[in-house]
């Protein structure tokens, strides 16, 4: 239920910074009594080599979309190496689609095992050079080896993995080359044919060649005395919103600052389903799958979730400004589309929101997929409680997500436990929009902290930014973010890419000390009809009292893609009671663990085998 | 030729040359005598066509900055306005009319584009010749409120309300504005910081609880709240947000209770009806939230928010049909009233 109070909030205007005012969007409270003890995030992006990717977004002031939009991040095993690899997506320094090899373009940078990163893009063959958006993994194929989907404004492309460290663009002859302004995207074998298919979002029909008129950009005077005429009078609300285009107006304005359009008054452009064919192809099914996104709203993160526990993936696609998607999977090809009904499609009033990032986590153990949703500043992030049967209550306020996420522009969105005690925790990547708005909004930034909200006992969260050191708190303007444990030692690190700046690793230093866990790698058997990655299965593991659960997931977060790997913290238990693997053909196994503190690879129909990572 | 002949020859000819070359200055004051009547009969856009090539040729003439700012004024179109309106403010006579017309507007130009810092000076110079204008006043307030000036947004709000301005009900009504605006913790602390607060006081104790439901502090909402009833138990506001105080942290027996005492003192109170049919929903009591949103359907059938949760409730009790019936309605209305 959202509050009366937070509805007037929405109305926030709040200008004119004053010098010294601590704002919450830079400044972490103080340390929360809810933390775990000892539990911080080291700044490791300069150590591990990762500092030498530099994101660019065309101008630094953002006169158009897609340059404040930023990019996704991926963290895959590209070489099965057992160690996770950071896949961080570029877009751009000018505007352009065509192939533009002079700029820096995707990295993708190999785990060395000790800590640093080496830059294998050119070897790998995945430096896309295209204006990229977002990104996401899984095995097309079912050879063994993790294929990209590399989404972008222009022509997408899909690398296939060649399984000696190098990648093929493969996206013209597999019928994905999709030209439009992809966004998010995810691999999902919706009809449990055994193969992986692709739902790919779209946002804006954008033309660079045509495009909205300008924001102000960096070669350029602030024009706050030109002709406009959609400034918004200082008694009326500011907007939950970017600034809307306006055909008869000359620029648009946010808080009477000129800034990029859109995406309100700009057409949106449709999403895609495609099916694959079991040979490398894929075929649009789009329409007659009954996910043609009609109103072409404006999209950018997409996950596949079984959201009732039927067996059959259900997709559910984040918008922007338009209430999101949720397409409930008939079971014969087909789906239908039950946003407004189910409650997930917007807040508990029925408004929709600017839905940045999709976060999707069973927070209260109660053994369904609840989800979390970043949006725009003056509104508050929404979590939303999976009440079975594909109903869902907005469960923001009695969590204690509502007035602290306010003053925030969130993109970024993952569930993950930090300190291993059983409770899936949140992780918000923030930034707001438009640089311009340091100028007037006082209780906003246009960078901001990252926010890291721990759970307790499945109930409300609470803002710990204050107990998890300086390097966590550093206010950046963050797009994308993905969570994996990246060194391999039992805990959670966040990979944050940040627009126009480098990304961010934080390594998780004390996670593995405050809580046993598990990490499971999953191998399906493809001739079951199960993806050889086993994206969709859903695996239940029983400790004490506590039964939690986890899946195998492709996409998500913001137009970002996080390790595959399920990891589960236990706590002070110190040996699972049950472990239950459904299959994402719809087959249950029970699993025997031997014992925590292990990362296991479990294969379908043939147990587990004890993960031997260097 | 005389030297002296031939050069006054040829400053004659430049003069000809420069007065053929230049635009007539009549020509330009009739144009703005015919906006001037434009504007009157309400023609805007034909008073903007008529003056921007005047304007451009004449840039330092007052009287059609003045003009053609007063038109992009009155079309909402504050940026164009104020770049006209502050060419012209240089140019006119201090405290002739139009100087004083020039500064009223330029004033609400800024203010409407958020340069709070520059609207303040400019209102307040209005108000010295337009004492009795209340929206003045309050846009000046707000100025103050919006640019963090707690001390000067109470001195203006008690001016507009007609109190003393080191009232503490000064502070209270400055705190009002400020915490409306999400500054909750300068609301708060003009409050506390008002002289001889007396904790009976009208209205203190739900000040304090409304800052403290801002700012998520649950706990210390309800308790404010409580203090208020203890003085006036007819407060149904506070009712209603001590009710909304308890949902907020899970205490819904309490927020039903404290919500049903709100409805009664007030019967028509719609948000109140939304509000417990959202707590009877979290504790599936689908009959009765349907019930309350029928209720507040019957005050307000337009709510789309009403239409919405009565859709979904039709949804929970396995009625698809009138829940896609009730949502077509909502989706309707949301259209209508974006």
């Amino acid at each position: 239920m959202h509050s009366f109070i937070s509805a007037t909030a929405l109305l926030t205007l709040s200008l004119s910074t004053l010098p010294g005012q601590q704002i919450a969007t830079k400044t972490p409270p103080a340390p929360s009594p809810h933390a775990a003890q000892s539990v911080r995030y080291i700044d490791a992006t300069k150590t591990s080599g990762l500092g030498r990717f530099r994101h660019v977004g065309g101008d630094a002031q953002k006169p158009y979309l897609p340059e404040l939009a930023g990019s996704g991040v991926a963290l895959l095993d590209y070489d099965d190496d057992g160690h996770l690899d950071i896949y961080l997506v570029n877009a751009l320094s000018r505007p352009g689609n065509a192939d533009k090899t002079d700029q820096p373009g995707s990295a993708l940078f190999r785990n060395n095992g000790d800590g640093t990163f080496t830059d294998v893009t050119e070897k790998a063959g995945v430096g896309n050079h295209r204006w990229g958006t977002g990104v996401c993994a899984g095995d097309m194929n079912n050879d063994g080896h993790t294929d990209l989907y590399a989404a972008n404004l222009g022509s997408s492309r899909l690398y296939r993995n060649n399984g000696d460290a190098t990648f093929t663009d493969i996206a013209p002859r597999s019928n994905v080359d999709i030209n439009t302004w992809a966004t998010g995207c995810a691999f999902g074998d919706y009809d449990r044919d055994g193969d992986l298919d692709l739902y790919v979002a779209a946002y804006v029909n954008f033309d660079w060649n045509a495009p909205p008129p300008a924001g102000e950009s960096s070669g350029a005077a602030a024009p706050e005395t030109s002709s406009a005429t959609n400034a918004p009078a200082a008694d009326q609300p500011a907007g939950t919103m970017g600034a809307a285009y306006n055909p008869n107006a000359p620029f648009c304005t946010f808080l009477g600052l000129r800034v990029a359009c859109g995406p309100l008054g700009l057409p949106g452009a449709k999403d895609y389903l495609f099916q694959n064919n079991g040979d490398g192809t894929f075929r649009d099914v789009t329409k007659q799958a009954g996910v043609e996104d009609a109103g072409k709203a404006y999209g950018f993160s997409v996950a596949w979730v079984d959201l009732d526990d039927d067996g059959w993936l259900d997709l559910v696609v984040a918008n922007d400004s338009n209430p999101n998607l949720v397409y409930h999977n008939q079971g014969d090809g087909t789906f239908q589309e039950v946003g407004l009904l189910s409650g997930l499609a917007t807040n508990a009033d029925g408004r929709e929101q600017a839905y940045m990032g999709m976060a999707v986590g069973d927070y209260d153990r109660d053994g369904r997929a609840d989800f979390f949703f970043t949006t725009f500043s003056n509104d508050s992030y929404t979590l939303h409680h999976n009440n079975g049967d594909i109903d869902f209550d907005d469960a923001t306020g009695p969590a204690g997500l509502g007035s602290v996420t306010l003053p925030f522009l969130g993109w970024g969105a993952e569930f993950l436990d930090y300190d291993n005690d059983g409770f899936l925790d949140l992780l918000a990547a923030n930034g707001h929009a438009y640089p311009q708005i340091d100028r007037r909004q006082a209780d906003t930034s246009y960078r901001q902290r990252p926010l890291l909200f721990r759970n307790i006992e499945g109930r409300r969260f609470a803002d710990i930014g204050g107990n998890l050191g300086s390097a966590f708190n550093q206010p950046r303007s963050s797009r994308g973010a993905a969570v994996g444990d990246l060194d391999n030692d039992g805990d959670i690190d966040i990979v944050l890419n940040n627009l126009d700046d480098m990304p961010t690793l934080l390594r998780n230093e004390g996670g593995n000390r405050a809580g046993h866990w598990i990490s499971l790698q999953l191998i399906g058997d493809p001739s079951q009809n199960t993806p050889r990655d086993a994206i969709g299965s859903v695996v239940y593991c029983q400790t004490g009292g506590a039964r939690q659960r986890g899946e195998v997931a492709s996409g998500r977060s913001y137009i970002s893609q996080s390790d595959s790997r399920i990891h589960f913290g236990l706590g002070k238990a110190e040996k699972v009671d049950r472990l239950q693997v459904r299959w994402s053909n719809g087959k249950i196994e029970d699993i025997e663990i031997p014992a925590v503190d292990r990362a296991y690879i479990i294969v379908q129909g043939k147990g587990i085998q004890v993960k031997d990572v260097p | 030729m005389n030297p002296l002949l031939r050069t006054a020859l040829v400053a004659c000819a430049l003069a000809a040359i420069a007065q053929a070359q230049s635009p007539p200055l009549d020509a330009y004051q009739q144009a703005v005598a015919e906006a001037t009547d434009l504007e009157r009969r309400g023609n805007l856009n034909a008073v903007i066509e008529k003056l921007t090539p005047w304007v451009a040729q004449f840039p330092r003439r007052a009287e059609g900055r003045h003009r053609l700012g007063i038109a992009f004024y009155q079309q909402q179109n504050h940026p164009a306005a104020i770049e006209h309106l502050a060419a012209a403010l240089k140019l006119e006579a201090e405290d002739s009319p139009a100087w004083r017309q020039t500064v009223e507007h330029l004033g609400l130009a800024y203010y409407f584009s958020h340069r709070t810092s520059d609207a303040s000076p400019l209102l307040e110079k209005t108000l010295q010749w337009k004492t009795g204008d209340t929206y003045l006043r309050y846009a000046l307030a707000m100025c103050h409120v919006y640019s963090h000036e707690p001390e000067q947004a109470r001195r203006v709000f008690a001016e507009l309300y007609g109190i003393p301005a080191e009232s503490t009900q000064a502070a209270l009504l400055a705190s009002h504005f400020m915490n409306r605006e999400n500054f909750s913790s300068e609301a708060e602390t003009l409050v506390r910081q008002a002289p001889e607060v007396d904790p009976s006081l009208p209205d203190l104790h739900y000040r304090l609880g409304v800052i403290a439901l801002t700012n998520g502090d649950h706990t210390e909402a309800a308790e404010r709240f409580r203090e208020e009833l203890k003085r006036n138990p007819l407060h149904p506001m506070a009712w209603h947000y001590l009710g909304e105080a308890y949902a907020q942290s899970g205490e819904l027996e309490d927020a039903i209770a404290a919500l049903e005492r709100a409805i009664w003192l007030n019967l028509r109170n719609v948000p109140s009806y939304l509000l417990i049919a959202g707590v009877y929903n979290r504790r599936n009591q689908y009959a009765l939230a349907e019930n309350a949103l029928q209720q507040a359907l019957s005050l307000d059938p337009q709510n789309y928010e009403a239409r919405f949760l009565l859709a979904r409730i039709y949804q929970k009790t396995n009625r698809p049909d009138l829940a896609k019936q009730e949502m077509a309605r909502a989706t309707q209305l949301r259209k209508a009233n974006p």
